[in-house]
């Protein structure tokens, strides 16, 4: 091919892109969890070409099921380029690199933000939607996440009760990070907060049973293959400390990206705030 | 005269390490994150109470600074044994890859799931990394090996074990295994529990009752092999014994707390002048100082006031190996 004829093709190639991108993105590829996640949600699945490896694994997702026969990428430009696709959905920190190299070549990337709060997830679910085309589907899902989060009703009960998000590595979600969210949407107090955690702060195994919260919020893969991280979850101080009743297991999918599925952490987390408040109205 | 000094200045060791390990027990115990009033939580031990300060005592700390006693001994009473029957004075678990070795073989143990199924798995793994790097190390080097032939076997056998638990670590579907290379590389007892020292106690007890019973051996030995041999020394007795002795203390140690270097190079030579350069009496008294040395890097890392507490290997390696460069030196002209 001569040079003239190499730079024709390739003008082309992106005015066809641009053109693409003012119409409703038909060839989808979403290189990250979280986008993966909102894709699925969002758009025709037809319309979706792959999505990351990470969102077909039962352990990291939740919509492993919904993803299921959709091809998978692993983030990298080489896979994706060859999709051909009219829209990359991404996140904050996918590989800088390869979102780079898929905007040269004129490949509109569009990056979702983070969400913290369910107002974020609100905005972020509508700008989605919005480049997508699917303002309609984007609204359905808010109002659904609205309409669940007044049927959850009040806090009040539970104000009393503090809870704290133990994960792996002593690493306890403080102001910032979906998990609080999680704790204060319930209605419970974060112990974060008063030991003054901002987002992730580390948290020996000491400072968690002097200081013992009413609910403790773990993360056991029972099925997974063994780490030294997991098994110091098991540890006999931490069961010893707390009885069954008090130790919840939440996956850590459900606040691993903003999304209306929050919500159902935060139902697993009352009902298990209403056992123990159960129990000790019981003593009385 | 000169055997009575003698005796009284090896009693007079055993009284001050006996001492020092006591105390340092006890203040081992007295240290952590939680503010404790260590007279308050001893009384409601011993009351029987439960709560979340007793929790941390008997459930955290107790624990923690048992495991430096059982650890620092077995790494302090295996190098002085290694360097009696090499009769060299490099020897050391985790120069000559014992150690390295063991951690492998826990790794393998412990990633595969086999000590979920059976507990002891763990221990026995360590155990057999550390036979295998024996092994190795009599291939390698032979049985008349000198000083630089053993430590370079020594190097090879730790190049390779080191390679090995990476990649067994990194092909561990679990995420966070492949992070954990420096816990298994460094050593660290945080957050060890009772059921460890369960696990690690019988195999270490009986390699403990293995190396001290080799102890009339490795003093008839400094005399020589033939001298040895005609004072009635059984020699391929006394090896089986300090080499399965050594396999099971550091194979033990080792699964529980990942490799802690230095330990057994610098104890023994520290202590030798107050035993008469006797190997037989460096035994206990190198168990012994072992394990006060390594219940003074557990406290070290808990009071320093990094933001991530230290792993035991750094404040180790940070006093063993200027001493190990310094041994060097000193011994440069008999080591080649």
């Amino acid at each position: 091919m001569t040079h003239a004829k190499k730079q024709t093709c390739l003008v082309l190639l992106i005015s066809l892109f641009s053109v693409a991108a003012f119409a409703a993105p038909t060839r989808i590829v979403s290189m990250n969890l979280c986008a993966d996640e909102m894709v699925l949600a969002l758009a025709d699945r037809e319309h979706i070409q792959s999505v990351s490896w990470f969102v077909a694994n039962p352990d990291m997702s939740w919509s492993a099921e919904q993803a299921a026969g959709i091809p998978v990428n692993h983030g990298l430009a080489e896979e994706i380029i060859p999709l051909t696709p009219d829209l990359v959905v991404t996140g904050r920190f996918s590989n800088p690199a390869t979102k780079d190299v898929l905007r040269r070549l004129g490949i509109p990337v569009f990056e979702i933000s983070l969400a913290t709060d369910l107002g974020s997830i609100s905005r972020q679910i509508r700008s989605v939607a919005q480049v997508l085309q699917q303002e309609e589907r984007g609204e359905g899902l808010v109002s659904a996440m609205q309409e669940r989060f007044a049927q959850l009703g009040s806090g009040e009960p539970y104000a009393h009760l503090s809870a704290v998000v133990y994960e792996p590595n002593g690493y306890v979600a403080g102001v910032g990070s979906l998990a609080h969210e999680v704790i204060q949407v319930a209605g419970l107090r974060n112990l974060a907060v008063d030991l003054e955690l901002v987002n992730y702060g580390q948290f020996p195994l000491e400072l968690l049973i002097v200081n013992r919260p009413d609910v403790l919020i773990m993360n056991r893969l029972n099925d997974a293959a063994p780490s030294l991280t997991h098994a110091v979850l098991d540890h006999p101080a931490l069961t010893k400390a707390f009885g069954a009743k008090e130790i919840v297991s939440i996956p850590s999918q459900a606040w691993a990206c903003g999304s209306p599925k929050l919500l159902d952490a935060v139902a697993e987390l009352r009902r298990a705030a209403d056992l123990i408040l159960a129990s000790r109205t019981g003593l009385e | 005269m000169q055997a009575h000094v003698q005796t009284d200045r090896s009693r007079a060791l055993l009284a001050v390490l006996i001492g020092s390990v006591s105390l340092l027990f006890l203040l081992s115990t007295a240290v952590g994150r939680a503010s404790i009033e260590f007279l308050d939580v001893i009384g409601a031990v011993i009351r029987g109470d439960l709560t979340p300060e007793t929790l941390v005592f008997t459930e955290l700390r107790v624990p923690r600074a048992l495991l430096s006693i059982l650890v620092g001994a077995s790494l302090g009473v295996s190098g002085a044994a290694m360097q009696g029957l090499l009769r060299n004075p490099l020897a050391e678990p985790g120069i000559i890859g014992v150690s390295g070795c063991a951690a492998f073989g826990a790794v393998i143990a412990f990633y595969t799931g086999a000590s979920v199924v059976i507990p002891m798995a763990l221990p026995l793994g360590g155990v057999a990394g550390a036979l295998l790097a024996v092994g190795l190390l009599y291939v390698l080097a032979g049985r008349r090996a000198n000083t630089l032939t053993i430590i370079l076997a020594g190097v090879a056998i730790n190049a390779m074990a080191a390679a090995l638990t990476a990649l067994a670590l990194n092909l561990s579907p679990n995420p966070f295994a492949s992070l954990e290379i420096v816990f298994w590389q460094m050593g660290s007892l945080a957050d060890r529990s009772m059921d460890h020292v369960w696990l690690c106690l019988p195999l270490m007890g009986v390699g403990w009752a293995m190396l001290l019973s080799s102890a009339r051996a490795l003093e008839a030995l400094t005399l020589g092999e033939a001298a040895a041999q005609s004072l009635g020394i059984n020699l391929a007795k006394t090896r089986v014994m300090v080499i399965f002795g050594t396999a099971l203390a550091v194979g033990g140690a080792v699964a529980v707390s990942g490799v802690i270097g230095f330990i057994g190079l610098v104890v023994p030579h520290l202590l030798r002048p107050f035993v008469g350069y006797n190997p037989a009496k460096l035994l206990p008294v190198s168990a012994l100082g072992g394990a006060a040395l390594l219940l003074a890097a557990d406290i070290l890392v808990r009071i320093l006031p990094t933001g991530v507490e230290l792993k035991l290997g750094v404040i180790t390696a940070l006093v063993g190996a200027p001493f190990f460069l310094y041994l060097v030196h000193r011994l440069r002209r008999d080591l080649a």
